[in-house]
């Protein structure tokens, strides 16, 4: 029964979220049969200067130099292993259900690079897990999910395990803990306004 | 003695985009799959109400609302007619057309919670970042909060 889906994309990168996207695609998605239908796990290693900037402590005398090219090799060894070992466990959960995958792994900024690769390789579909970050960090980090379900030339399915019910209760705490603190902040400045105000 | 099937939820709403989206939809998930589908399909147009439409009328609403209730049901009609013929042309069954009255974000977020759907399909507009902040976006709504997976369509532009 082959289906009428030629390529379809599957974006990991290591989360939990990523591999069950993953499982989703494999139990949802109907290709075409080969060559023609094609599944493509795709990951996108960031960077070696954003890795730097992201774990500066990690680097003695915590400079984002990354001219020196020891520190570049070290960190370009250590993004290879971490892909590695994304890739790894993506084809365990293929081997588990018997679909053959290609692996395709591009360097750069993910949100822009997974619209790139989609566009170039005339996919059918993208599958991507979402990362259920909370507001909060959703607003610095943005989100890779939302940029590409925006931009990508192609239909995109999130996919959302049981995490999603959890980010609501973590959305929840963390804004109640946000407001608690905020309430904290408000009466310490009432009072040492006030205590300013009788010294006056 | 069938197990539950999975839910596949497709939003609707009168423009191009939404039922590019479900063609997509039927095409990649129901069609390869004959007779046998693997989804229970329905199909929610969230029919926008005359109230919410007239907000900004002010003081002529009253007189307005009939006229544009009857408008607004004319068009719902139409929409679910069109919807029956695609479906049909797809040679799909077991589907369930709703027309439920409200805002797009909440109808679709609360259809996922009571069919306990699987999927949720959009369709995007794909309105650029300015658009998107003031007219607001039911499929960035709905990615973030409906407690289902989520499958955005965009209609492709025509190149030129």
């Amino acid at each position: 029964m082959a289906g009428t889906l030629g390529c379809v994309v599957v974006s990991v990168d290591g989360s939990d979220e990523s591999m069950n996207a993953l499982r989703w695609a494999m139990d949802n998605v109907r290709l075409r049969s080969p060559p023609e239908g094609s599944l493509i796990i795709l990951h996108v290693q960031s960077p070696p200067s954003i890795a730097v900037g992201i774990n500066p402590g990690s680097i003695p005398f915590g400079g984002p130099s990354v001219e020196v090219p020891a520190f570049t090799a070290a960190i370009e060894a250590h993004q290879r292993r971490i892909t590695e070992a994304v890739l790894n466990r993506a084809l365990e959960i293929c081997a588990e259900k018997n679909v053959t995958a290609k692996t395709h792994v591009v360097v750069g900024d993910p949100k822009e690079k997974i619209c790139e690769v989609v566009d170039s390789l005339h996919a059918d579909l993208l599958v991507m897990g979402n990362r259920a970050f909370g507001p909060i960090k959703r607003l610095f980090l943005g989100s890779v999910s939302k940029y590409c379900s925006n931009h990508a030339s192609c239909p995109v399915v999130i996919v959302k395990g049981e995490a999603g019910q959890a980010a609501h209760w973590g959305m929840l705490l963390s804004l109640t803990t946000q407001a608690w603190f905020l309430l904290l902040l408000y009466v310490h400045n009432v009072k040492s306004l006030s205590r300013a105000l009788l010294w006056l | 003695m069938a197990a539950e099937k999975p839910v596949m939820i497709v939003g609707i709403d009168d423009s191009e985009h939404s039922f590019y989206a479900l063609d997509r939809a039927l095409e990649h998930f129901f069609v390869p799959h004959a007779p046998n589908f693997p989804f229970k399909l329905f199909v929610v147009y969230a029919k926008p109400s005359a109230a919410s439409t007239a907000g900004f009328a002010g003081a002529g609403a009253a007189e307005v609302l009939p006229f544009l209730e009857a408008d607004l049901r004319r068009v719902a009609a139409g929409v679910v007619d069109k919807a029956k013929q695609l479906i049909i042309s797809k040679s799909v069954n077991d589907v369930t057309l709703e027309v439920i009255e409200g805002d797009a974000r909440n109808v679709l977020c609360e259809a996922v919670e009571k069919h306990h759907a699987s999927v949720l399909v959009l369709g995007s507009h794909g309105y650029g970042a300015i658009k998107r902040a003031v007219l607001g976006s039911v499929s960035d709504y709905c990615a973030h909060h409906a407690h289902c997976s989520v499958m955005i369509v965009k209609k492709p532009k025509t190149k030129h």
